[in-house]
């Protein structure tokens, strides 16, 4: 503007770790199992051909998997049956589908059996169900948290009568619900709850799966795991630091899709320098509903794809769902102007690794 | 915050073509919609006319909006109940013989009712004492008068809304300066409250989505909270606020007996929240229901016309 109004850029969080797979408290296990809505993971490999890829990872794609997307009442969750077959055994994650964490009404059940309803005030005051105040919108905004595999939450005790009045008879809170189930052993069958809930009408979602191979694009910057620097003061000439190469991962689909050219007028990204010519730079992007455990498992086969072939990094970036009323943990979320809430791994030979961590103004975060 | 609201999308002479707006406003994120008629005086011959020869064709501008003409609004409702629309009307003022005799005929025949003062004394008319929702100011050219923080003030306490009409912005360089100068005068002088922003689009490419609005507030000098709240809770306060305007003459406490609980003590208290609740939500159907019956309820005092936001 002509008076040099100066606009804010929104605020954000990023924070970045350096650490080893080896450590014995395997904090990036915590770390992936404590988020648990995933909808999308990324991975990027430099210079290895397309075979090799698919190859490795066959067994623990999530392709196969599905999610159930269901309109449900909340108060389908509250019943025995329900808790004593999904809750209380193995891993049970559902979120709202197509609801706004700013402007409607949320829902969500954690890995660990609690009920998070985030609901704004017109629904809160008509619910009657005790919640807290929402850390963002003080006084629009309420978030209710019920633990559904609570001991004490079972029939004839108060909290369970009152929750399953005040769900069923005064409000019937309906959306709805991406689901998915890991049972006991650890293998995914959310083709139970599709049959559990077969008199409410459902469907199977298939995550999908996208590749590309970057035809043209052959470029990725030069990092290391110890000789790139935090900071803008360029250690060594031969390394790239650690912020440019976040930036460089984050705009890849935008370098990948060609349709701008690097330096044009509508964007400036390019490739950080020093950068090295590749064979070949592969994506690998899953889209759906995945689940933490999936995700580890991909660590895992990342981990042996670098030991196996000489390869510089490998990214694995993973999306959280930005309407989600939880990210990490159990902490508040929410959504201002985007809701964004993603990690991205980057891993090196020896078993270390980078994690850039980033989310929006309206996080409570780690 | 309450759901993106947009209270001005223009009621078009082919009910197709506003159709097309609205569900161009649906795709882009607003689920509170309000239709909106401009009415029209008979300029000449003022009053005359209107109980004359003109009748006809100003009944028709103030007929209250027929949603059965609109079958695709319908469907867009049955598929996503959380869609709500409202009907509004926006009276431009230019002379004060007009006000009364088409504030008797509005009368509760729309949700929203908003006036275009040309004025100044019709506009510390609108603000200080007008039963109505939504001061517009014609925003594509230079106001012909100062605003003034007392009356402004007013309006504010009372829990009128102003509102800024940004699809003019769109249409030429002028209209674009003229739009921001006001609107960055306006902020100053409510200090950001009581603003709502909405489209007033008469082609779809002129509406823009809710967080592209919510960065265009920043231009007028809005806080990031203030600019949100331009688009969502404001718009809520202004739909309460009609409520009570509408319902404020007849309305009851009314509440329904609810189901047995086990806990008995809480049920006494839930039960009277949940009363009150409905009861400032002004509920229509409750209140015709029980409005026949309100010469026995003085519980309710009806004195009190600011929404609570």
């Amino acid at each position: 503007m002509a008076d040099g109004k100066a606009f804010s850029t929104p605020k954000r969080r990023l924070t970045i770790e350096k650490y080893s797979f080896q450590d014995e408290k395997e904090r990036y296990r915590r770390h992936i199992e404590e988020h648990p809505f995933n909808h999308a993971v990324e991975i990027v490999i430099p210079d290895v051909l397309l075979g090799n890829v698919n190859e490795c990872f066959q067994s623990p794609s999530p392709t196969q998997h599905h999610c159930c997307l269901i309109q449900l009442p909340v108060h389908a969750f509250t019943e025995v049956e329900f808790i004593n077959t999904f809750i209380k055994n193995g891993q049970f994650i559902a979120l709202s589908w197509e609801t706004r964490i700013d402007s409607g009404n949320c829902a969500a059940i954690l890995p660990t059996g609690v009920l998070i309803l985030s609901l704004d005030k017109d629904t809160y005051e008509q619910l009657g169900l005790t919640g807290k105040p929402s850390a963002f919108q003080k006084k629009h905004r309420f978030i209710v948290e019920v633990n559904l595999a609570a001991p004490s939450f079972v029939p004839g005790k108060k909290l369970y009568e009152r929750v399953r009045w005040c769900l069923k008879d005064k409000l019937e809170l309906t959306f709805k619900f991406l689901m998915s189930w890991t049972n006991e052993a650890g293998n995914l069958s959310t083709g139970t709850i599709h049959s559990f809930f077969n008199s409410y009408n459902g469907q199977m979602v298939r995550n999908e799966v996208n590749t590309q191979r970057a035809p043209n694009y052959k470029k990725a910057p030069n990092i290391s795991y110890d000789r790139s620097s935090l900071t803008e003061d360029k250690m060594g000439p031969e390394n790239c630091d650690v912020c440019d190469c976040m930036s460089f991962l984050s705009g890849l689909a935008v370098l990948l899709a060609e349709l701008i050219a690097p330096d044009s007028y509508v964007s400036t990204l390019a490739c950080p320098e020093p950068s090295r010519d590749l064979k070949e730079l592969i994506t690998h992007r899953w889209t759906g509903m995945i689940t933490s455990n999936s995700i580890i498992s991909m660590i895992h086969s990342v981990r042996n794809l670098i030991k196996s072939n000489d390869v510089p990094w490998i990214a694995l970036t993973v999306w959280g769902f930005t309407d989600c009323p939880v990210t990490w943990k159990q902490n508040e979320h929410g959504h201002f102007l985007s809701g964004e809430n993603f990690y991205t791994f980057v891993i090196f030979p020896n078993d270390q690794y980078w994690l850039y961590t980033a989310m929006g103004s309206h996080d409570i975060g780690l | 915050m309450a759901a993106f609201a947009d209270l001005n999308v223009p009621y078009l002479d082919d009910p197709r073509a506003t159709e097309k707006l609205v569900s161009k406003a649906v795709k882009l994120g607003f689920e509170t919609i309000a239709i909106c008629k401009t009415y029209r005086f008979q300029n000449e011959c003022g009053k005359e006319t209107r109980k004359g020869k003109g009748k006809g064709k100003d009944r028709a501008s103030l007929s209250p909006i027929n949603w059965d003409v609109f079958p695709a609004i319908q469907a867009m409702k049955n598929k996503n109940p959380r869609l709500k629309f409202y009907s509004r009307i926006t009276i431009p003022l230019d002379d004060q013989n007009q006000i009364h005799p088409v504030f008797t005929e509005v009368g509760n025949a729309f949700d929203i009712v908003a006036v275009q003062p040309t004025t100044e004394k019709l506009f510390q008319q609108a603000c200080k004492s007008l039963d109505i929702d939504i001061i517009s100011l014609d925003m594509t050219r230079r106001l012909p008068f100062y605003l003034k923080f007392p009356t402004v003030h007013a309006a504010i306490e009372r829990g009128v809304h102003f509102e800024i009409m940004y699809s003019t912005a769109l249409r030429s360089t002028s209209e674009r300066t003229q739009l921001l100068s006001i609107a960055l005068d306006l902020v100053v002088f409510t200090k950001g409250k009581n603003i709502i922003m909405s489209s007033g689009a008469e082609n779809e490419l002129d509406f823009r989505g809710p967080y592209d609005l919510v960065n265009l507030g920043l231009l007028f000098n809005f806080k990031e909270e203030q600019s949100k709240a331009a688009i969502t809770k404001n718009c809520r306060a202004v739909l309460f606020h009609s409520e009570a305007r509408r319902g404020a003459e007849r309305s009851v406490i009314s509440g329904k007996l609810l189901p047995q609980h086990a806990n008995e003590e809480t049920e006494a208290i839930t039960m009277e929240t949940c009363s009150e609740d409905e009861a400032s939500k002004g509920d229509d159907h409750q209140k015709e229901a029980t409005g026949d019956g309100d010469n026995g309820d003085d519980n309710y005092e009806p004195t009190k016309k600011k929404a609570k936001v």
